[in-house]
């Protein structure tokens, strides 16, 4: 694997460890973990997603600590 | 050779340790150093994680790394999926970290440094840790249930149900304490105000720039919203002095109002337009700020100013009263044992958990990163000029509101020399109009801090700015959690409510939502505006209450652990949880009688309650009290805490019974009858794939 590669594959485990941290878990792994489970079931689109995302955020069981 | 090796390695830590501890302890007079403080911190975190947690891993809870967890069973990319632990951490880290790690130790500091570093040193080790690592085992078992729902599993309805009024309350509390911080820390502070206010438009702008912009690019936007918020920092002084800067300069009540008005818009408005991109905006800020506080610390490595122990052990101290026991392990709960974590732990975490050996790193590891961040906050709040301490947190009520007095109150009545022309100096540095009775640890915390960062990074010049920094930063995350407590609290008002009237509980509802949220910021604006009007300042008797909300939580959640371990048959190993529960339970319980019952009218809510009652009945007016009507909102004030107090101590009281009596019936039959999901095991699956 050349270093530029290598480069990219870390930056992009840091900008989904950045995202999960803030609640957002990686949308194309989403889909395809829908798709393999059944190719026939809905899907959410990104923006459904996101709003799925951060409602259950600050949702019932959601909540920051002190 | 490696176990040579590991001797070796493991030989260095403790020694470290041990001499980090004997200099700590024995430091009589002559002033050391706060590294000493963190390297003690260290070496016993690592102690502990090599084998205390590995003890829990292997022998108590035994890990299996072939059972399969609830994110591999159902990895929907949504709510289960499975992640690298290292990105869990972090994602545990950022949920669990928050204003309270940062608050309380600084308010302990007035016992001196060392009760307050031992406390959240072993307290963390012993307690705090442990929790939070078996409340994340207990709850992945249960494909990731809440701590409310594995109550009511493991010990029966009733105890679900009282477990569940006692999350709320705590909510409550915890909100309402964390609001009076903020509103203590901007109280004629127009230049902190204009930046806590510029982060409402500035949240709008990420939040219509990730919904229609560029949706999804949080990373990006968030970068922008900091630099906006710096700009705010650095022209917030221009607009204090502007000719519109009055609008920012409000009063404690005025700025009350603003909030509660501002958390019931927040709650109700489309969580992605406000809510969401303060919470990346905070997020990231405090992470940020944590990692730069470590540096600061260790590279400008200030000296520890307030002695290890002072005379205010004894519980005559002016930031809160009560003696070192029980009241120390009170008033430090985050950073020690945090019973809210038992919250996050049985939340989302649990069903991303890739491998159950996991658990030990996240939870563990999670819970003494947290405390970490204590101990830094009580390095950065010892090492500011002690005098300067004591100006901050005392009431007004006893070192008045001019610098010459309270220099002098300071300086004859508590023993701690200061001058006049220091704390003026220090107001200006800061770019305030006064520092003194700033109480509630956050203001504190933000003279500590920009007093270790200015040395760090361009000089004393930008102290101001780093102050407002460090305030914005933990109002920011301060007002997020606030916020986003106002719409779980709603969530569980209109549970709590249906059982009453079923259409109540339907959440698409507008009236029942607008409604739910008017309770919910009601109940918390309640005692936020209680504790702003109060005249002995509203964190004295909000704050232990906070403490004892928050152990009675953990107290809570460790009596499950202790119930479910002993009906997994782990009944050898049962101490692991029991022995801290009983801990909790006996500390919090103390605390929580000596608050009703004890003679002194500084400490006891009843005691005090009387005293102005009966002042009251002579016609007297009793300082700080100025008018009739302030003496009697005092002694309303204390019966409401003691009826609060007394609620929490039955929720403790009540699930510590119902624990007792499952714990005995289980030990009566002679197989296991925790009720965990049935376990898949790796090699099964592979065998049957294949």
């Amino acid at each position: 694997m050349s270093l530029k590669q290598k480069l990219s594959q870390r930056w992009q485990s840091i900008r989904q460890a950045a995202n999960l941290m803030a609640g957002l878990p990686d949308y194309n792994n989403y889909v395809i973990r829908q798709r393999r489970h059944n190719p026939n079931a809905p899907v959410m689109s990104e923006q459904q997603f996101q709003d799925y995302c951060s409602k259950r955020r600050c949702g019932s069981n959601g909540g920051k600590c002190c | 050779m490696n176990k040579l090796r590991s001797l070796v390695v493991w030989g260095l830590v403790v020694l470290v340790g041990v001499a980090s501890f004997t200099t700590l302890a024995l430091s009589r007079g002559e002033q050391i150093s706060a590294i000493w403080m963190v390297s003690a911190a260290i070496s016993v975190y690592c102690i502990a994680y090599r084998y205390y947690s590995l003890y829990i891993a292997k022998k108590v809870l035994q890990l299996d790394p072939n059972r399969l967890t609830p994110a591999e069973r159902y990895n929907d990319g949504l709510d289960y999926v499975p992640t690298s632990k290292g990105v869990l951490f972090g994602h545990h880290f950022a949920a669990i970290a928050g204003a309270g790690p940062l608050v309380g130790p600084v308010l302990a500091a007035q016992m001196g440094y060392l009760p307050g570093t031992l406390w959240i040193i072993f307290g963390v080790v012993f307690a705090g840790a442990v929790q939070d690592m078996v409340v994340l085992f207990v709850s992945m078992r249960r494909d990731g249930k809440s701590l409310g729902d594995i109550v009511k599993q493991e010990l029966g309805p009733v105890a679900g149900v009282i477990a569940s009024i006692g999350i709320l309350m705590i909510m409550i509390i915890i909100m309402a304490v964390l609001a009076l911080i903020v509103v203590k820390a901007l109280v004629h502070s127009p230049w902190g105000t204009f930046t806590i206010a510029a982060t409402i438009p500035i949240a709008l702008f990420m939040g219509i720039y990730t919904r229609f912009i560029r949706p999804g690019k949080i990373g990006e936007i968030s970068i922008v919203g900091v630099i906006l918020l710096m700009l705010a920092i650095v022209y917030g002084e221009d607009v204090a002095h502007s000719s519109f800067g009055h609008l920012f300069d409000l009063d404690g009540v005025q700025l009350t109002w603003a909030i509660m008005i501002y958390g019931f818009v927040a709650a109700v408005l489309p969580v992605w337009l406000l809510l969401t991109p303060r919470d990346y905006l905070s997020t990231f800020l405090k992470i940020g700020t944590i990692v730069a506080l470590a540096i600061g610390i260790v590279v400008v490595n200030p000296t520890l100013q307030m002695p290890a122990v002072t005379k205010f052990i004894d519980g005559s101290g002016p930031v809160f009263s009560g003696s070192l026991f029980p009241f120390l392990f009170i008033t430090i709960a985050c950073g020690a044992v945090s019973g809210f974590h038992a919250l996050i732990s049985s939340g989302t975490t649990p069903k991303m958990v890739e491998n159950e050996t996991h658990v030990r790193m996240i939870g563990y590891g999670g819970m003494l990163m947290e405390s970490f961040v204590a101990i830094m906050a009580l390095a950065a709040a010892a090492s500011l000029d002690t005098g300067v301490y004591f100006a901050m947190n005392s009431p007004a009520a006893l070192i008045g509101t001019d610098a010459a007095q309270a220099a002098a109150v300071i300086t004859n009545q508590l023993g701690f020399p200061v001058t006049e022309a220091t704390l003026l100096q220090m107001a200006k540095d800061v770019g305030e109009n006064t520092i003194l009775s700033r109480a509630g640890g956050a203001p504190t915390l933000a003279v500590g801090m920009a007093h270790i960062m200015s040395q760090l990074i361009a000089g004393p010049g930008m102290m101001a700015f780093w102050y407002h920094f460090a305030l914005l930063f933990e109002a920011l995350f301060i007002l997020t959690a606030v916020d986003a407590g106002t719409r779980v609290a709603r969530f569980m008002i209109q549970d709590l409510g249906s059982v009453f009237y079923k259409p109540f509980g339907n959440t698409d509802s507008l009236p029942a939502n607008l409604l739910a949220t008017f309770i919910g910021v009601s109940l918390w604006g309640y005692f936020l505006h209680a504790g702003v009007t109060d005249p002995l300042g509203g964190i004295n008797s909000l704050w232990p209450l906070f403490g004892i909300a928050n152990q009675m939580l953990a107290g809570v959640a460790l009596i499950m652990c202790s119930v479910v371990l002993v009906k997994m048959k782990r009944e050898r190993y049962v101490w692991v949880t029991l022995v801290p529960a009983c801990g909790i339970l006996f500390v919090t319980c103390f605390a929580g009688l000596q608050k009703l019952f004890h003679s002194d009218p500084r400490i006891s809510f009843l005691a005090h309650a009387q005293k102005y009652s009966t002042a009251a009945a002579e016609g007297k007016i009793l300082a700080p009290a100025k008018t009739a009507e302030e003496m009697s909102r005092i002694v309303w004030n204390d019966y409401v805490n003691s009826g609060l107090t007394v609620l929490f101590l039955s929720v403790v009281v009540i699930v510590a019974f119902h624990g007792l009596r499952v714990a005995l019936k289980a030990r009566k039959v002679a197989w296991p009858t925790a009720k965990e999901v049935p376990a898949t095991f790796r090699n099964e699956v592979e065998q049957h794939e294949s």
